[in-house]
């Protein structure tokens, strides 16, 4: 009984996060400034929110043709559809010295491109409504997390109510997850001490680690790089969108620093487990304080 | 608050008004019945025209009778077992008409038949109503030769007057109207129901066992002309109807009108006269006030539409209610809001296990062509679409086999609501291709588990009664729902999951 009680006042379930905070601080009409990562985008980009570059927004057939013309005279792309969900649809392309594109490690043509461009604007990954294709600038990881993991790309979650910071995390790939860092696929999330910036632990979703699973590197007390930009940069993005709660996720550029990937409207609660901390009293002190 | 008070107001005032329907079968039901009579003599000579009229009894009410007869006499007169109108006069020329009217209310009644008893208690070779009769030849060979086999392989007095029952019911039935005999329907191996009834009675007889047959009409809303002939058997002092053409043992349904006991003709005419008759039948509607007809026995009954398919209506939102309550309270996952509640409806006609196998495996052979469509990159509402044709075209093929196979069952698939089934396997093919095998199987098991719930509920008499009779309860439904809505403890499943990081 007392543990149950232990339970319900530390964490957020889903009915509370969406009768309790979303639904109250976030306009319906709102969402899709989020939701859409066009519309968030060029939200970002007008308030000079460091993001992605965009390199071309393609929303109709006729115009894939021109678009992929145009988009020749860079070295690596990423096409993104608008409103896809869970990274899906998401192709990366790189150019190999002789001009020629790959996605990975398998030679793309340009046909396969359009066909890919042409399946985000019917809908493929949206859902069956139709979409737009978002193409912007391939993210370099930065180095600073390769002493723990060198594949794929790490990223931050750092969840904001009324613009103050509640908890946040970082997802790192693993040999399991194939590259992606999103908790369900595999990929291990890292709890964050928010006032110093040091990791905790990470979860794999079943059991604690103070190390990478794979690569046995030292995650407990270690410094995330760029904190306090990362911090400065999420109470910036929260203070730009009319969400009053909200997940967002960021990435380290090699040559940028922290960039803002993606804004959420109904961040997962998964963070409580990686961070072993519930929400609730977080939540609860943000609003007296607010009072 | 105001959703619940009205609710609770009407159904508050229903009950206290003791209007609470047990069902359809058990409510009583009122009709009018005419025996119009139409007759012309072309000669100038005397005549009578006899039928027999329904009396009162513990069952049935008759009320208002009318006779409506200007051209002669009109006598009632009451016989041994039974009472017999008789209109007589000198003929007429012109055509003339006899209409008797009257009310009747019926209700169903079952018997019991204590296992216990035993053939012996209920034999009585004195009796006068296990004689032979002209039509009833129970003395004669083939039947003795039915009646002892069944004696010989039964003792109990239930098992007996079953085992006869199921004698007669497997004979085939038809709707011809002429008279069969006992030994006739016996030896053609077909009758309608007074051959059926004869037989009955003279397999009873032979084994001395008391029986007899009984006359009258079954009461819908229509004119005809056919009357009916069940069969009574004398059980410790008490008349048990059996009809073994429609499927009563031990029981006579609240639409029989019982008119005459015995072998004997319903009409009977001098033979001097042109002559045509009909039962005119027309059932009768209490006048309700409004919160008493606001029942959906009622509504069907009015409407004609099926108690069943009305009743499956108002389920519908009951099954959604608790698939919301096991997602957003216990914190399962289910394929859909709504398919765990239209599974369940299609297994009250499919059969619970084989309902469940032939569901998983449409669902998991339609998944199994969601992965090469993936693989090849086809869109997906054209994807949908040939989902769609391979589920409907496997069910053809199930139908095809159980044709070809002769399993009856089969052709209940056709229940499935095929749609959402359909939306389900993409859903439950996703899951897999995103989750992996261990997630999607859980989730269905998940919904099949909802599912059975859902099937408890929509199979419960009780609550096939409550939603019935109050069907305001969809108030209550809506108000739970909106207190659900609102609801922000942790899940069940939330507490497991959190749960464990504390420990």
């Amino acid at each position: 009984m007392r543990k149950i009680n232990e339970i319900r006042e530390a964490f957020l379930g889903i009915n509370q996060r969406n009768v309790g905070f979303v639904f109250p601080s976030n306009n319906r009409k709102d969402y899709k400034l989020a939701d859409d990562k066009i519309l968030a985008k060029k939200r970002m980009e007008a308030y000079g929110i460091p993001c992605a570059k965009t390199y071309a927004i393609v929303d109709k057939v006729g115009s894939i043709p021109e678009a992929w013309n145009s988009l020749q005279k860079y070295e690596a792309l990423a096409i993104k559809p608008s409103n896809g969900s869970g990274g899906e649809g998401i192709l990366i392309l790189k150019k190999s010295q002789e001009g020629i594109w790959f996605n990975g490690e398998d030679m793309i043509s340009t046909d396969e491109v359009v066909l890919h461009l042409a399946s985000i604007i019917m809908g493929f990954f949206s859902g069956g409504a139709t979409d737009r294709a978002l193409v912007e600038e391939c993210i370099v990881p930065h180095d600073c997390f390769h002493s723990i993991y060198q594949r794929g790309v790490a990223d931050i979650r750092v969840i904001l109510y009324q613009e103050k910071i509640a908890l946040a995390m970082l997802r790192l790939p693993t040999e399991q997850s194939d590259g992606k860092a999103n908790l369900h696929q595999g990929g291990i999330g890292i709890g964050i001490d928010i006032e110093s910036g040091k990791m905790t632990h990470g979860f794999d979703g079943k059991n604690y680690h103070e190390a990478h699973p794979d690569s046995k590197a030292q995650i407990s007390g270690t410094n995330i790089p760029f904190w306090n930009e990362i911090l400065s940069l999420s109470l910036l993005t929260a203070s730009k969108f009319p969400l009053k709660y909200l997940g967002v996720d960021i990435v380290i550029d090699k040559y940028k620093g922290p960039l803002i990937m993606e804004v959420n409207v109904r961040p997962g609660l998964g963070i409580q487990m990686v961070n072993k901390k519930g929400l609730k009293p977080i939540l609860n002190e943000i609003d007296n304080l607010q009072k | 608050m105001l959703m619940v008070t009205l609710a609770c107001l009407s159904i508050g005032y229903k009950l206290n008004n003791g209007w609470f329907q047990k069902g359809a079968q058990e409510a009583e039901k009122n009709f009018q019945v005419t025996y119009s009579f139409d007759y012309k003599s072309p000669s100038n000579d005397a005549f009578q025209i006899k039928a027999f009229l329904p009396t009162s009894n513990s069952r049935q009410k008759i009320s208002n009778h009318n006779n409506d007869f200007q051209q002669g006499q009109y006598t009632r007169n009451n016989l041994e077992e039974n009472t017999l109108g008789v209109w007589s006069g000198n003929s007429f020329q012109a055509q003339s008409k006899i209409a008797y009217t009257f009310d009747v209310s019926g209700s169903t009644t079952v018997y019991e038949i204590d296992d216990s008893l035993m053939y012996t208690d209920i034999l009585d070779p004195f009796s006068s109503h296990v004689l032979p009769s002209e039509y009833i030849e129970s003395n004669t060979e083939p039947i003795y030769d039915v009646a002892e086999e069944i004696l010989n392989n039964h003792s109990g007095a239930n098992n007996m007057l079953q085992a006869i029952y199921d004698f007669v019911d497997k004979i085939p039935s038809t709707s011809q109207k002429e008279l069969t005999t006992a030994l006739g329907a016996l030896k053609q191996n077909q009758a309608s129901c007074n051959g059926k009834s004869r037989l009955f009675v003279a397999i009873c007889r032979n084994l001395n066992i008391p029986a007899r047959v009984c006359g009258g009409l079954i009461l819908n809303e229509e004119t005809k002309r056919t009357s009916h002939l069940w069969a009574e058997v004398l059980i410790l002092n008490t008349w048990v109807p059996f009809d073994a053409l429609n499927g009563h043992f031990a029981r006579i349904p609240g639409n029989y009108l019982e008119v005459y006991k015995g072998d004997e003709f319903f009409v009977k005419r001098s033979a001097n006269i042109e002559f045509d008759y009909n039962y005119i039948i027309a059932e009768q509607h209490p006048n309700l006030g409004i919160f008493e007809s606001f029942n959906m026995f009622h509504i069907a009954k009015a409407t004609g539409l099926s108690e069943q398919m009305l009743s499956l209506m108002i389920l519908l939102p009951f099954g959604a209610l608790l698939v919301a309550i096991f997602r957003n309270v216990v914190g399962m996952k289910t394929f859909g809001v709504f398919l765990p509640i239209l599974i369940a409806i299609s297994f009250t006609t499919t059969g619970l296990v084989f309902g469940m196998i032939s569901f998983i495996a449409v669902l998991v052979i339609i998944s199994l062509m969601h992965y090469p469509m993936l693989k090849w990159g086809v869109l997906h509402v054209p994807k949908l679409v040939v989902m769609l044709s391979g589920v409907v075209f496997l069910m053809i093929v199930l139908l095809f086999t159980g044709m070809r196979l002769d399993i009856s069952d089969a052709s209940n698939l056709t229940f499935f609501p095929i749609v959402i089934l359909t939306i389900s396997a993409e859903k439950y093919a996703r899951i897999v291709v995103e989750e992996g095998v261990g997630q999607s199987t859980r989730i269905l098991f998940q919904t099949m588990l909802v599912t059975l719930f859902c099937y408890v509920i929509v199979q419960s008499q009780m609550i096939f009664l409550l939603i019935m009779n109050f069907p305001e309860s969809l108030l209550l439904i809506a108000v739970a729902a909106l207190t659900l809505g609102k609801w922000i403890g942790l899940r069940i499943a939330e507490y497991r999951r959190f749960g464990w990081i504390l420990s």
